[in-house]
């Protein structure tokens, strides 16, 4: 009898010892760490801007049109500010053309086209990067 | 996407929301609206650009 509640009240100290361990591990574990959208893959992109866009070709472009507006937009406001030089304006203006095109020429009749796509981000970085 | 272009993308799709209800629209036209705030950015960059060098010739010019 008293070799069964020593075993119970180990039993039963094992099952808390291992419900505690779960919560702590729960409570420690880890977070993944915040991820720009921009680094995300091309999949989770659309996914992620699809329930701001009407259809799925929009949902991929939507981000990198605004990248687009908005690097222009700093550039000139950093061009009035005398930040950067008229050459490197110029140099901006000229990849987020490049940029736009691309875009304009990836959602043929509605439906992605990848390879002015990839086009498109590649301008859309160059043009980043060119800050 | 870094929050200016977050609020960029938030306008454009305020704005195309407010037109779609004042016409009874269920779709939005939304590359529409952000190709015209593109032509717009891109006047405005186009004009500093002409204004800099605007400014610089004239710097040249007074020695």
């Amino acid at each position: 009898m008293k070799a069964r509640t020593l075993l119970s009240a180990g039993l039963l100290s094992l099952a808390l010892l291992t419900v505690v361990g779960n919560l702590a591990g729960c409570v420690s574990a880890p977070q993944p760490a915040p991820q720009a959208l921009s680094s995300a893959p091309a999949a989770l992109r659309g996914d992620a801007t699809a329930t701001l866009a009407t259809n799925a070709c929009e949902a991929a472009v939507a981000a990198d049109y605004t990248a687009v507006i908005v690097a222009r937009k700093q550039a000139a406001a950093d061009l009035r500010a005398g930040r950067i030089s008229v050459d490197r304006a110029q140099r901006m203006q000229q990849l987020a053309d490049q940029a736009r095109s691309a875009l304009d020429a990836a959602c043929p009749g509605g439906r992605p086209d990848n390879r002015q796509l990839d086009a498109a981000r590649a301008a859309v970085q160059a043009l980043q990067r060119s800050r | 996407m870094n929050i200016e272009q977050a609020r960029v993308l938030r306008d454009a799709l305020t704005n195309e929301i407010a037109k779609a209800e004042i016409v009874g629209d269920t779709e939005l036209d939304l590359l529409q609206h952000l190709q015209a705030l593109d032509n717009e950015a891109r006047t405005e960059l186009q004009a500093a650009i002409d204004a800099a060098q605007a400014n610089a010739a004239g710097a040249k010019a007074g020695g």
